[in-house]
């Protein structure tokens, strides 16, 4: 368990400003920003390699701030794995026990077993350069679990690697996290990433925190443009929100103006989920709240379900439809086609004023 | 060969008989007729036998050569003998690819440079391997034009090495060998510049760790003063260090007083010296060093558990160790090769620099080569060590020892159960 409080630090032009996180035991953790964002910084804050400006770390209850890395649990793992290249594999994964004082036996049988784990055991007498990066990136994972870290910090471990590659240790990564259930903290840029590894996923921008939440919660409802934008959330229009009747808003885009359950007055964003747009054939009714005709640009078949795009005045939609249903549309032709959706499914959000 | 080119053969043998009987009766006597037509004979065979006919430029190649050759032996050597033998490895070795080349520096600087001929043929011959390299690899115009005015630089510095060697004989080095003054300045040498460079690896190597991995006021300067000592003329060092701690100044009584050290005159000096001239070859080869490791390897290890010391210690003193080793070795051949401030500041006991530059000054060049060519010698191990250096390093050889105890069969261990 990790709790990280009010967290401030500057190290060149990274910064982390009053960061507050918290990580459950078991947990999955998924920090996510954009390249320079002061991710990298952060967990090596929580290593204990730069010393925080103000606030704590807490480590399994522990305040962190007088205990040097070396004495913190915490298994590492960086984004190019820094094995140590004078030391073969089998060395570089017992190195953190040797530290310890493990014995030779016990040490050589957690190896043997972590290589098991990983499925690396062929790699144990390699030296490390001559290993490609995802065997690198296992490697590092093996050496950093090898000392049973309260904490394992991740930083980009997937990034250098080829989609293949990527995959698989992804793949892994899960695997050993249901099987060790070690606390995680993982930094990444990509959404994808976090999609499939997260428990929940803390967004931040800048060395600011701009959103914490559930994995599923984050991506179908993003707290701010930025979030929106940087989870690629589906169908983002932005307007401008004004009290409407029944306790809704209506929200002036571009190019069509629609209802939504919400709060927010004043200039906001929406994301309305492709699965929750349907579409007709017939023009849309004037009786229906959010109804709109709009010509189809594009359509991509994706096996069982198709998504179309559609041009509704100067904004776009984006529709899931079950492939029979896209068959039906196709067959009676013409490109003017309805969409619909309820004002329950618009999320709304409130726009930042820098962006 | 077939019955027509048998008589061709004969008629030409015939022919080249009658000219060789004319032309060169009275010149060379009758055995060295003898060698000289047979060998001649053997070009000839060999060109119409191996050489084929119908490449004509092939022929015309084979015939300049073996003209190339009688011009330099017989006319301008005037050695028909060594023509003789010339023309047989010629011919035998036309086809073997390069050879030619090789055979004709030898018989080039054999016959034009005669007393410099060893290191010409040396020096040639590199730099026909490198050219020849350079062709069959096509490596154009600019890769040609560098490799050239480089190897002028190079052959700048090491013929006169190379003459320095070959023009002394092994009676001389024997005889300078057993010298007992010889064999006290080098051993003095050795061994000074030896301390020398321990003392600047102790206290080097941390400042070299420091200037790289700190960022600390002041370091521009740090790492300008580095350098200080390469400026300096070596004189003027020798005399700074006798102003500070030479036998009249309160430092060198202090020292002589408590420690019964004396700076000038004795190997204390000298080694002050050599730890003046040389520390900067050593600082700059381990800030190098250190420089290529990654800040973030110490991180990883301090995670793991190592305390910054241990952590550099198994991690980054390792990984730069070969780096440190190389400026250890130019440290070292600075404080072996250094004169000037010794003259100042120890002339006696003498180091061989100083004992070589003594003998020159009373008894000429002669002399003064033996030793020259002997503390040359003594300087190659560390040439040797730079070699060998590139392929060998201690840690990967602790690296596969400490191995023998990892089975990585994948069957043979038991599941994680």
């Amino acid at each position: 368990m990790i709790q990280i409080q009010h967290l401030s630090r500057a190290w060149g032009s990274f910064s982390l400003k009053d960061i507050c996180l918290c990580a459950q035991p078991r947990e999955y953790l998924v920090i996510l920003g954009p390249t320079g964002c002061g991710k990298t910084l952060l967990l090596e804050t929580v290593a204990g390699i730069h010393r925080a400006y103000a606030g704590t770390v807490r480590i399994a209850g522990e305040d962190m701030a007088n205990v040097p890395p070396y004495r913190r649990s915490i298994g590492f793992v960086y984004q190019k794995s820094m094995l140590f290249p004078n030391l073969a594999v089998a060395q570089n994964i017992e190195y953190g026990l040797k530290m310890r004082r493990v014995p030779a036996r016990e040490r050589r049988e957690r190896v043997g077993l972590l290589a098991d784990l990983l499925r690396i055991r062929y790699l144990l007498g390699r030296g490390v350069t001559s290993l490609s990066g995802g065997e690198m990136q296992k490697v590092a994972m093996a050496r950093a679990l090898a000392i049973k870290p309260d904490i394992l910090l991740l930083d980009e471990p997937l990034s250098p690697l080829d989609q293949a590659s990527k995959d698989s240790l992804l793949e892994e990564i899960r695997r050993l996290h249901d099987q060790l259930g070690t606390t995680t903290l993982h930094v990444t840029h990509d959404h994808n990433i976090a999609r499939h590894l997260a428990d929940r996923i803390a967004l931040i921008r800048d060395g600011s925190l701009m959103q914490v939440g559930e994995t599923a919660e984050v991506f179908r409802y993003p707290s701010s443009d930025f979030a929106a934008g940087f989870v690629r959330a589906p169908n983002i229009l932005l307007g401008h929100a004004a009290r409407a009747e029944n306790g809704l808003v209506r929200i002036d885009c571009d190019g069509l103006s629609l209802r939504a359950r919400s709060e927010l007055i004043g200039p906001v964003g929406v994301t309305i989920p492709p699965e929750e747009v349907h579409l007709g054939l017939t023009a849309a009714s004037a009786d229906h709240l959010n109804a709109f005709t709009g010509d189809v640009e594009r359509v991509e078949n994706q096996g069982g379900v198709a998504t179309i795009a559609l041009r509704v005045g100067h904004d776009h939609l984006v529709a899931t439809i079950p492939q029979t249903k896209l068959t039906e549309i196709m067959k009676r032709g013409g490109s003017k086609i309805s969409a619909e959706f309820a004002p329950e499914a618009v999320h709304v959000f409130r726009r930042e004023a820098a962006a | 060969m077939n019955r027509r080119e048998v008589i061709k053969f004969g008629a030409l043998a015939i022919a080249l008989l009658a000219v060789q009987a004319l032309t060169l009766r009275g010149i060379l006597r009758p055995v060295g007729q003898l060698c000289l037509y047979l060998s001649n004979l053997f070009a000839l065979f060999m060109g119409m036998y191996s050489v084929r006919p119908s490449k004509r430029m092939d022929l015309n190649f084979y015939v300049l050569g073996y003209l190339t050759l009688f011009v330099l032996f017989f006319i301008l050597a005037r050695q028909p003998l060594l023509l003789a033998l010339f023309v047989i490895l010629y011919a035998a070795l036309y086809h073997v690819p390069g050879a030619v080349g090789y055979l004709f520096i030898f018989a080039f600087s054999f016959a034009l440079f005669a007393p410099f001929s060893l290191p010409v043929f040396l020096l040639a011959s590199l730099f026909y391997t490198g050219i020849r390299w350079l062709v069959l690899r096509r490596a154009g115009l600019l890769a040609a034009v560098c490799y050239v005015l480089g190897f002028l630089l190079f052959a700048a510095t090491l013929l006169p090495m190379l003459q320095m060697g070959t023009m002394t004989s092994f009676q001389d080095l024997t005889k300078s060998i057993s010298a007992d003054y010889v064999q006290n300045a080098i051993r003095l040498t050795v061994v000074s510049s030896s301390i020398s460079t321990a003392v600047i690896v102790l206290l080097g190597v941390p400042l070299a760790y420091v200037m790289v991995r700190w960022r600390f006021r002041g370091r521009g300067i740090a790492d300008t003063l580095i350098d200080i000592p390469i400026l300096i003329p070596q004189p003027v060092v020798g005399i700074a260090l006798l102003t500070m701690l030479g036998p009249k100044t309160s430092a060198g009584q202090f020292l002589y007083n408590y420690f019964g050290v004396e700076i000038a005159g004795s190997v204390w000096g000298i080694c002050a010296a050599q730890i003046f001239v040389s520390c900067p070859f050593l600082i700059r080869g381990a800030m190098t060093a250190f420089q290529a490791v990654d800040e973030r390897l110490e991180y990883a290890a301090q995670t793991l558990g190592a305390h910054p010391i241990k952590a550099f210690l198994t991690i980054t003193l390792p990984l730069a160790s070969k780096g440190i080793f190389y400026g250890c070795i130019l440290s070292w051949a600075r404080a072996v090769s250094e004169f000037g401030s010794l003259t100042v500041i120890a002339y006696k006991p003498a180091t061989a620099p100083v004992l070589i530059h003594d003998i020159f000054t009373q008894y000429g060049l002669s002399e003064a080569r033996p030793v020259s060519v002997l503390l040359v010698v003594v300087c190659l191990w560390a040439f040797v060590a730079l070699r060998v250096m590139r392929t060998w390093s201690p840690a990967g050889l602790l690296t596969r020892a400490a191995l023998r105890h990892y089975d990585t069969n994948p069957a043979s261990e038991p599941s994680l159960g």
